[in-house]
């Protein structure tokens, strides 16, 4: 085939199939899977436009999830290099179970039972919060603290489709709530309230324990918070 | 399937509700265990929601035998709760959370403030002098939740404590421009002979909404100047929720209705 023929096809292919693609299905994250489910991923099929239109235009870059979130953790980070902006969760009906049973299996650390919980992203104040524990009731089996650590994720969206990027982060050691109250939080400024869509991830570490991955991915939540710069401190 | 879920996606926010407590909490001196101000109001709250079923906590379980929580909660998703920071307010505590998709405020208000008080209550002794809820965020009003509201009256009939006064107290926007005698006797169509809706009353300082700073609105709010005064048939946890639905009721059921307001439900003598 003629490099002119191939050309052609290339630009045909941007213009027809990623129009086609729905919007819902249009969440994807770093591997260019999308995150809800579908197997259709507009950033693939834009991927293969470029590589056959290769000598038409020059394809820009596609930032990493890395290079995106230490341009927002910064304090006057913008989005110059990595165009795109934090979007409303798309929204179409999603089965995430493949994320929470095969990725994450069943946590179980001997005979001490726990619970890893979160609660959902949600505006405190001027901030967008979220909090991350563990409960037992079978405390006199378990370590007495486990490191937590709870994670806000909000959605991305650029000309590539969407990406859960981290927007808030907390770590600390503590001791069961249930019994002693105690809690990590990761907490973000907001700059408007504008709607994005956001989500708790939580890890609980029992301390000394070898417990298997139990990373707790919550439901996506729209929040009215567009994220600001990181908090100090 | 244990830890599986469906969602069918945020879908914006639906409203936020954030209820305060006023009054005094005194522990029982035989209660053992937990101390109020220590303690985990959120936890509590979020057990006894979940027990009457209202409402779904967000986690996942290292036994097998556990499985995850429901996909959807029914009326309300959990955002926080904390005891007062003791500023010398009275106010004793206070409690967020997010309307699941298509739940009005009127809808919510009366298992959302039992929900509070039935959690308060496992605290200690508690005085309930009034009660504010701020509403952030709320999307066009729905369905009005009148036809319940004066269903619900029947809980009242068989009342036997005395009647109590109590002041209504609103932000000026909660009216959308309708007059306040055209709201007041909106209110007043819903009186029967257990709650009586009154005039319109001026309201004393003490008595006006007051913005928490806690509470997650990007509009200010002022206080009107005039509120209603009504008598209910009980001074409990369910008539003052009552109340304050049917007061929400009104002003989002005509038009599209406030999307931020605040009201509060004071005892007067």
């Amino acid at each position: 085939m003629r490099d002119s023929s191939i050309r052609c096809l290339g630009m045909v292919l941007m213009l027809v199939a990623v129009p086609l693609v729905p919007a819902s299905a249009a969440t994807t994250d770093e591997d260019g899977r999308s995150v809800d489910g579908r197997r259709l991923s507009p950033f693939l099929v834009q991927r293969f436009a470029y590589a056959v239109a290769d000598g038409v235009m020059a394809p820009p870059e596609r930032c990493t999830i890395a290079e995106l979130e230490q341009m927002l953790n910064q304090p006057n980070g913008t989005s110059e290099n990595c165009p795109g902006s934090f979007a409303p969760y798309p929204g179409a009906e999603a089965d995430t179970s493949e994320e929470q049973t095969s990725v994450e299996p069943q946590a179980r650390a001997g005979s001490c039972e726990y619970e890893t919980r979160g609660d959902y992203p949600h505006r405190s104040g001027g901030d967008v919060s979220a909090h991350g524990w563990w409960e037992t009731t079978t405390y006199s089996s378990c370590p007495t603290h486990a490191d937590v650590e709870v994670w806000i994720q909000g959605v991305w969206c650029d000309r590539w489709g969407c990406r859960w990027l981290t927007a808030a982060h907390g770590e600390k050691r503590i001791r069961p709530r249930n019994i002693y109250n105690e809690r990590t939080t990761a907490r973000r400024a907001c700059v408007s309230h504008d709607v994005v869509g956001f989500r708790t991830v939580v890890d609980v570490d029992l301390v000394g324990v070898i417990d298997p991955p139990d990373r707790y991915v919550g439901p996506p939540r729209d929040v009215p918070c567009r994220p600001g710069p990181p908090l100090s401190g | 399937m244990p830890g599986s879920w469906v969602t069918s996606g945020a879908g914006g926010p639906h409203g936020t509700l954030f209820l305060e407590a006023f009054g005094q909490l005194s522990r029982e001196a035989d209660q053992q265990g937990i101390v109020a101000g220590t303690a985990d109001l959120y936890l509590v709250f979020s057990a006894r929601a979940a027990l009457m079923g209202w409402s779904t906590t967000p986690g996942r379980s290292s036994a097998a035998h556990i499985a995850g929580p429901r996909a959807r909660p029914v009326l309300w998703w959990m955002s926080d709760a904390e005891w007062d920071a003791g500023n010398g307010t009275a106010r004793i505590g206070w409690v967020q959370v997010e309307l699941e998709a298509g739940v009005e405020p009127a809808q919510a208000l009366p298992p959302l403030i039992q929900c509070f008080y039935d959690t308060l209550r496992r605290f200690g002794v508690v005085e309930i002098s009034g009660l504010q809820m701020t509403a952030s965020y709320l999307p066009a009003a729905g369905e009005s939740s009148a036809w319940d509201l004066r269903t619900g009256l029947n809980w009242f009939t068989p009342a036997l404590g005395p009647r109590a006064e109590a002041l209504v107290a609103f932000d000026s926007g909660l009216l959308q421009g309708r007059s306040g005698a055209e709201f007041a006797a909106r209110l007043q169509r819903m009186s029967g002979s257990l709650f009586e809706f009154g005039p319109l009353v001026p309201v004393p300082a003490q008595h006006s909404i007051q913005i928490p700073v806690e509470a997650p609105i990007d509009v200010v709010l002022s206080p009107a100047q005039w509120g209603v005064s009504v008598r209910l048939p009980e001074w409990s946890a369910s008539a003052v929720a009552w109340a304050l639905a049917v007061v929400v009721d009104a002003a989002r059921a005509s038009g599209p209705g406030p999307r931020n307001f605040s009201v509060r439900l004071t005892r007067v003598p």
